[in-house]
C-alpha cells in the first residue's frame, strides 16, 4: 500500500484555516441547536462496522462521543431526523453562504486547496489514464472558491454541484468520471449509505476522490473532547482508517489508495497543551523539548504512518 | 481463466521469481522447468530437463519463460519463436545488438509474434507514478536527468559469470545500469548522443567494466548523465528527472532484499513566488511503498498478451533493440 508525506520547511506560525469571530459565531449557531436537540437514543452499535463493543470517550457540549474498540471508530449516536435537521439549519446556511465566509475561506485555505486541485489533477491521470475535460460531480461542497478552482482546473469539463448550500446552476450529470466528497463522511450518521448514493453517481470506470477528519488521527486521540475544532453535530463521524475502509467497502468501493496527508496535528495539539490529559506523559514531554524541526519530523511521521487526523482517499466501483 | 501453459528455462533467482509471479497470477500452468544445474530443480513437481533445446521440442506448451545466462539467450528465443512459442526473456536482449537484431528477425519471421523482454524497472510503483505525473504534464515536460544505479559488489565478483565477458557481454552497465538507461529512456526518448567513460577502476582484473559514466543526449535536445557502478559498496538507486515545472526524484527501490532501501518518489513544484515555502523551499511531496507488485504486473502484461490478444506495452523487442544501439554508444 501506498504511504505518503509532505515536508515543508518550519516558517512560523501558519494562519488558522478560520476567522476566529465567524467560527465562534458557527460554534454557538450549533450549539445552540445542540441544546435544543438533545441526542434521542444513545445506542451502542457503531455505524461502521456495527459492533456493539463501544464505550465513551469524550464529552463536548453534554453530548457523548463513543468509540468503537472493534474499528477504533469515533461517533455521535445521533438519529437521522435530527442530522438531516441540523444539515438545514437556516441560519447556519445564512453564516456559510455570507459573502465574509466565503471571502475568509479563500483568503486562508486558496493555496491548499490548489495544492489539492492539483493531487486530484495527479490522482486521476494516475487511475484513468486521462485528467482534461472530464465530468465532475461534487457533493457538498461548501466553498464557492473551492467550486470555482474545480471548475477552472483542466480536469473539469462538465461540473455538477449536488447537496450543497448552494443553489449553483450546473448542468445534470447522469454519471461522472470524477465524484468528489470533500468533508462530507464528518456530517454522516450512516456513512456507508450516504456512500452508496455517492456510488450511483459514478461511471463504473471512474473514481471517487474523498476527504475526511479521521478518529484515529493523533490529536483527536491526544486532545478527545479538547479540541476546538470538533464539535456536535458538525462532527458526528470520525472514521478511523480502518473504519474508513470498511466503509468503502460496504458501500461497494475498492480502495486504490489511502493517505493521510494531515499537516496540522502538532499544532492542534500544542495550541490546546493544557488540554491534554495530565497522565499523557509523553506527549506533554515532546511538546516542552522539540523544536521546530522536531514537530516537523513528528508531523511527516504521523502522515506517513498513517496516523494524522485527516485522509484522502481514492476508490473505484467494485 | 483461461491456462498459459509456460515451461520456465533456467531456474537460478529469476527463473523462481518469475514461477512465483506466475503462480501468484493464477492464469499460467507451469508445464515443465529446465536448467542446466539439476540441482536448481530440486523440489519442482513439474517435468524436469537439463536440456533446454530439448525441453522445447517435447513440451506442448503455449510459452516460454528465458531465464538463462545472457550468452544463450538469443538460441533460445529465436528457437522458440521459430516453434510457435510465445516468449519471455530475462534482461539483457542478449550480449549485443547483434544478438538483439538477430531475436527481431526471428520476431518477425515468427507466426505468434509475441517477445516481451524483462525491463522489470517499469513496473515499480515509483516509476509508474513518475510516468504519470510526467505524461499529466502537471509539472511540465522532463529537460534532463540524473541517474545514479550502484551495486555493493561481492567477495567473488570478478568470478562471477556476470564478469565473464563471453557469457554477459558486458560489466556492471549491461547487467544493472541497462535499467537505468531504461528508465531513462522510457522518460525521455531514446540517446542519439553518447559520451561515456566505461572503466575498471578497482576491479582492474575483470574484462568487464566495474564503472560507467554517460552523458546522453537525445534528438530534441534532452540530456541526461548515468553513473551505473559496481564499487558503490553499497546498493543504491536514484534518478532525478528536472521538469520545466518542477522536479522529481525517485530513490531507493524495492527487491527481495531490501538493500536498496525504502522504493520513494518526491516531487515538487516549482515556486519562484514562495506561495508554498521559502525560496528555494517548495513543498515536497513523497510517496513510498511497502509492497513490490512488479514482478505481478509485468507477469499480467504477458500473460494478457499470450491469453487475450493485447499488445505488449513495455519491454518490446523495439524497445530492446533501441537501448541495445545505445548501450553500443555507451561501451563504444
Amino acid at each position: 500500500m501506498l504511504r505518503a508525506y509532505d515536508y515543508a520547511e518550519p516558517a512560523g506560525e501558519r494562519g488558522a484555516l478560520q476567522d476566529s469571530q465567524l467560527f465562534q459565531r458557527e460554534k454557538q449557531i450549533a450549539q445552540n441547536f445542540v441544546i435544543t436537540h438533545p441526542l434521542k437514543t444513545e445506542t451502542e452499535v457503531c455505524p461502521v462496522c456495527g459492533s456493539r463493543n463501544t464505550r465513551f470517550i469524550f464529552q463536548r457540549w453534554d453530548v457523548n462521543y463513543r468509540f468503537c474498540d472493534d474499528c477504533d471508530s469515533i461517533f455521535v449516536p445521533i438519529d437521522p431526523e435530527t442530522c438531516a435537521e441540523y444539515l438545514e439549519l437556516p441560519e447556519m446556511k445564512e453564516l456559510r453562504c455570507s459573502d465574509a465566509y466565503q471571502s475568509q475561506a479563500v483568503q486562508r485555505r486558496r493555496g491548499i486547496w490548489a495544492d489539492f486541485v492539483m493531487w486530484a489533477e495527479y490522482r486521476t491521470y494516475r487511475y484513468l489514464g486521462r485528467n482534461t475535460r472530464l465530468d465532475l460531480i461534487d457533493f457538498g461542497n461548501k466553498y464557492t472558491g473551492y467550486m470555482e478552482l474545480f471548475q477552472e482546473s483542466k480536469l473539469c469539463g462538465r461540473y455538477e454541484l449536488r447537496n450543497s448550500l448552494f443553489p449553483l446552476e450546473s448542468p445534470h450529470i447522469e454519471q461522472a468520471d470524477v465524484v468528489l466528497y470533500l468533508n462530507q463522511l464528518q456530517h454522516e450518521c450512516m456513512p456507508a449509505e450516504s456512500l452508496k448514493q455517492i456510488r450511483r453517481a459514478l461511471k463504473d470506470d471512474g473514481i471517487l476522490i474523498l476527504n475526511t477528519r479521521l478518529g484515529s488521527g493523533f490529536d483527536i486521540l491526544t486532545l478527545k473532547g479538547g479540541t476546538d475544532n470538533i464539535f456536535p453535530y458538525e462532527h458526528i463521524m470520525l472514521p478511523s482508517k480502518r473504519g474508513l475502509e470498511i466503509i468503502l467497502d460496504q458501500a461497494g468501493f475498492d480502495l486504490l489508495e489511502i493517505t493521510t496527508p494531515g499537516t496540522r496535528d502538532m499544532e492542534a495539539v500544542l495550541k490546546n497543551r493544557e488540554r491534554i490529559e495530565d497522565t499523557n506523559f509523553f506527549v506533554k514531554y515532546l511538546l516542552d523539548n522539540a523544536d521546530g524541526a522536531v514537530m516537523a519530523d513528528f508531523q511527516q511521521f504521523l502522515q506517513k504512518s498513517g496516523l494524522s487526523s485527516f485522509a484522502q482517499v481514492v476508490a473505484k466501483k467494485r | 481463466m483461461k491456462k498459459v501453459r509456460t515451461v520456465i528455462l533456467g531456474m537460478g533467482r529469476m527463473g523462481r521469481t518469475r514461477y512465483d509471479a506466475m503462480k501468484r497470477h493464477g492464469g499460467y500452468e507451469v508445464t515443465a522447468v529446465c536448467d542446466t544445474n539439476p540441482a536448481n530443480l530440486a523440489g519442482y513437481q513439474e517435468k524436469t530437463y537439463t536440456d533446454w533445446k530439448k525441453c522445447l521440442d517435447e513440451s506442448e506448451a503455449d510459452a516460454v519463460m528465458v531465464c538463462t545466462f545472457n550468452v544463450t539467450i538469443p538460441d533460445i528465443v529465436c528457437y522458440a519463436l521459430d516453434r510457435g512459442y510465445a516468449v519471455f526473456s530475462e534482461k539483457p536482449p542478449g550480449r549485443n545488438l547483434s544478438d538483439t537484431l538477430r531475436m527481431r528477425d526471428a520476431c518477425s519471421r515468427a507466426q505468434n509474434p509475441i517477445l516481451k523482454f524483462g525491463f522489470n524497472h517499469r513496473y515499480h510503483n515509483s516509476v509508474i507514478e513518475a510516468k504519470a505525473l510526467l505524461d499529466s504534464k502537471i509539472l511540465g515536460d522532463v529537460v534532463c536527468a540524473r541517474g545514479v544505479y550502484g551495486k555493493a559488489g561481492t567477495p567473488a565478483f570478478q568470478s562471477e559469470w556476470r564478469n565473464k565477458k563471453e557469457i554477459s557481454g558486458g560489466g556492471i552497465m549491461l547487467d544493472q545500469g541497462i535499467h537505468m538507461l531504461d528508465l531513462m529512456y522510457y522518460f525521455m526518448g531514446k540517446f542519439t548522443n553518447i559520451q561515456s567513460t566505461v572503466d575498471q577502476l578497482v576491479w582492474k582484473d575483470m574484462p568487464t567494466e566495474d564503472s560507467a559514466f554517460s552523458i546522453l543526449r537525445t534528438e530534441d535536445g534532452k540530456v541526461a548523465s548515468l553513473h551505473s557502478s559496481a564499487i558503490q559498496w553499497r546498493h543504491k538507486f536514484s534518478l532525478d528527472l528536472i521538469c520545466t515545472e518542477g522536479f522529481i526524484s525517485l530513490n531507493g527501490l524495492l527487491t527481495s532484499t531490501m538493500s536498496y532501501g525504502e522504493e520513494r518518489i518526491t516531487y515538487y513544484r516549482k515556486d519562484l513566488e514562495c506561495r508554498t515555502g521559502g525560496l528555494g523551499k517548495p513543498v515536497e511531496h513523497t510517496m513510498c511503498f511497502d509492497t513490490d507488485e512488479s514482478w505481478d504486473y509485468e507477469m499480467k502484461e504477458f500473460y494478457d498478451a499470450v491469453a487475450e490478444g493485447k499488445p505488449i506495452r513495455q519491454g518490446t523487442i523495439e524497445h530492446a533493440v533501441n537501448l541495445m544501439e545505445m548501450l553500443e554508444g555507451i561501451y563504444k
